[in-house]
């Protein structure tokens, strides 16, 4: 029987964002293929996909347009049928910011016709490394916002034996219901990728880390029927980054992650509810990523709903497709209210990362109030999730103290944004350590270089010095010689180089 | 008596492992200047590469702002292990140069192989009678390459930078206020 229990293991700071009860569920339903999708090659940081397909060149929905070079990267597929009108860069909505990142621009032809499924590669009969490039080539990637290819994930946890699969349905972030509407509309394909997944782990432990407003009795009813009996269900608190990967499992299993390290080192691996119901589509049913469940709401909009998206869909299509805008819209923000990115415009396109839409007023977003000095109150410490010391990373990155910034763990900050919230002083203290990061980051990679560099240098003083030894010995040799060889023999010899040559030697020369 | 001459020689054998063992303070000194230096090799503080430097520097025959790839904060390192924390406007350092790297203009390059011998950490590739081309991620920017070049077909091309983010100007501490009164 799955067992529905409270976490037995708290939260550290946070902030209670969102009601302690449930909200009125909303519209579920799939929204319009529009005439334009907009695919951007780059996801993460790092390189960007190369495109497999050429202008003008006609594509069925999941046929791949582009992929890494990496053996567990995910590919990239069109998500409905038409024609590659652009590959161009566009400014696009990445982890980092708006970016302009180059993008596959298709036209649909509204027939959406789809390329057949590839068959079925149950992880019960095939071998993990088939199971592995399956998750890659059907595009699976972490939906829960961080959009880390699935298969590496998974490569990783095979590797390290992990014991334990945590299923992420805390949707902690405001705003964001998408993983709610999977839960309550389709927790039938939830249960099958969970299975699949365990299954492919060797049967570990299944933890569900349920948000506790949610109703878990769908989702009871489909483990059930999909014969996971012995998984568990813990229903979290409704605040603000339990859903954090590092923090659900400690609130799960009482294991903390430690300080660098991945989950997988303390045997757990944990995925998005939305990544394993495509991790089951990609197995099960050989269907790639094309689409996700996105929310799309608030108070700039006339109806609110959580619509199953294609990829590539601008925010402009979602908006219409919520009935338009209403005289208070003012700003569109993709993803949350805490981690999501203010769109300079409605043309920018979902992605894979891309959980909401919110269509703010202009009360919501009014311009930040004036930076007053910190007064040391240390508000920020006490809602900091993963105890640091927001206000003396703060005052080390003003300073510039990389030693003291790295002795405080700055990398360990998760951007979550609680300190910024309860800051009196309105200082912007994430920004700050995201720069701070990038230049840690970049001083750190500097020693690094210095370092090889000495390595570098050292080996070529090392080589110069033993060619000076053998061109010595070399010397020497010949002198030693010289010196043995009878003067007569020498000479004779001289005489018949002199010959064979048929120059005479210059005057003097020895 | 005896003993004590026993424990005495013991002792003074024992000095003798530990001396050899554990380097002076001198040698210690070298290693963490050189650590300070950004290893560069690029002879513009006028010694043959970093090393030499540190030595000089440690030997007190070198002025500690002749690092030029340093700029400040190595001159503000190499002051704090020299014990001259508070000298730092004796010692004013020219400004930092722009990141760059040589770049090989293939059609113009004659195959000398000059420049091999001249770069400190062997970043330029090549052979005589085979155009050479550069590892862009070895380059230092040293420049050691572009005068031995007899046809003036290396150039230093600047690398992109990080641009840090500027914090908003309110920022900056407000002057102390007055209590009222």
């Amino acid at each position: 029987m799955v067992r529905v229990e409270p976490a037995r293991y708290g939260l550290r700071g946070g902030l209670a964002l969102q009601p302690s009860l449930p909200e009125p569920a909303l519209p579920f339903g799939e929204a319009p293929v529009p005439p334009l999708l907009i695919l951007p090659l780059q996801s993460r940081g790092g390189e960007a996909a190369l495109p497999q397909v050429q202008v003008g060149e006609r594509v069925l929905r999941g046929q791949c347009i582009a992929r890494l070079a990496g053996p567990w990267d995910a590919a990239l597929h069109a998500s409905s049928s038409g024609t590659v009108i652009a590959i161009e860069p566009r400014p696009v909505a990445l982890h980092a910011g708006i970016l302009t990142a180059p993008c596959i621009l298709i036209r649909t032809d509204g027939a959406d016709s789809a390329l057949p499924h590839l068959p079925p590669c149950d992880p019960a009969v095939m071998d993990r490394m088939a199971v592995l490039q399956r998750l890659a080539e059907a595009g699976v990637v972490g939906l829960g916002g961080a959009v880390f290819s699935t298969a590496a994930k998974l490569a990783c946890a095979v590797a390290a034996e992990v014991d334990t699969l945590i299923l992420n349905a805390a949707e902690c972030e405001p705003h964001i219901r998408c993983d709610e509407a999977l839960l309550t509309h389709q927790a039938e394909r939830i249960a099958l990728g969970a299975r699949a997944i365990a299954t492919f782990l060797g049967k570990p432990q299944v933890l569900i880390g349920l948000k506790e407003t949610l109703d878990s009795a769908p989702l009871v009813a489909a483990l059930t029927a999909v014969g996971l009996y012995d998984a568990r269900i813990v229903q979290v608190p409704a605040r603000y980054t339990a859903g954090a990967e590092d923090l659900l499992i400690r609130l799960l299993t009482g294991r903390e992650v430690p300080r660098g390290a991945l989950p997988t080192a303390l045997g757990c691996v944990c995925l998005n509810v939305a990544t394993i119901a495509a991790a089951g589509d990609a197995l099960l049913c050989g269907e790639p990523l094309t689409s996700r469940i996105v929310t799309v709401s608030g108070p700039g909009l006339a109806g609110a709903a959580n619509l199953v998206v294609r990829l590539g869909t601008p925010a402009a299509d979602l908006t219409a497709a919520c009935g338009g805008y209403t005289a208070q819209a003012s700003q569109l923000i993709l993803g949350g209210p805490m981690m999501g990115l203010a769109l300079p415009d409605d043309a920018l396109p979902v992605t894979k990362a891309s959980q909401a839409l919110w269509v703010a007023s202009a009360a919501q977003c009014q311009p930040p109030r004036p930076v007053q000095p910190c007064i040391r109150c240390g508000a920020c410490v006490e809602v900091c999730p993963v105890r640091l010391l927001p206000q003396q990373l703060h005052a080390y990155a003003r300073s510039g103290d990389t030693a003291a910034l790295a002795a405080h763990a700055l990398d360990v900050c998760i951007e979550c944004g609680c300190c910024d919230v309860v800051c009196p002083s309105q200082i912007p203290l994430v920004q700050t350590f995201r720069a701070a990061k990038t230049e840690l980051a970049h001083a750190q990679g500097q020693d690094h270089r210095a370092a090889w560099l000495k390595g570098r240098f050292e080996a070529r003083e090392a080589r110069l010095e033993q060619l000076k030894i053998q061109r010595e010995n070399r010397y020497q040799s010949a002198r030693d010689q010289l010196r043995r060889e009878d003067p007569r023999a020498r000479l004779a010899r001289l005489k018949a180089r002199r010959q064979t040559a048929g120059t005479p030697p210059k005057e003097g020369a020895p | 008596m005896a003993v004590l001459l026993v424990s005495i020689a013991g002792f003074g054998v024992a000095l003798s492992r530990m001396a050899a063992r554990w380097p002076d303070d001198h040698s210690v000194l070298v290693e963490q200047l050189e650590s300070a230096l950004p290893q560069t090799q690029c002879g513009q503080c006028d010694h043959a590469g970093c090393r030499p430097y540190a030595q000089a520097l440690a030997a007190g025959e070198a002025a500690p702002n002749r690092c030029v790839p340093g700029g400040t904060k190595t001159r503000d390192r190499l002051l704090q292990l020299l014990g001259l924390d508070t000298h730092a406007a004796d010692f004013p350092v020219p400004a930092l140069p722009i990141p760059a790297v040589a770049r090989v203009n293939e059609v113009r390059c004659v195959a000398c192989t000059l420049c091999l011998d001249a770069c400190p950490v062997d970043a330029i590739i090549g052979a005589r009678g085979l155009a050479h081309t550069v590892l862009a991620d070895e380059c230092t920017g040293c420049a050691l390459c572009l005068p031995v070049c007899p046809v003036d077909c290396i150039r230093l091309e600047p690398v992109a930078a990080i641009r840090p983010w500027q914090p908003p100007p309110t920022l900056q501490p407000e002057p102390p206020r007055h209590g009222p009164g």
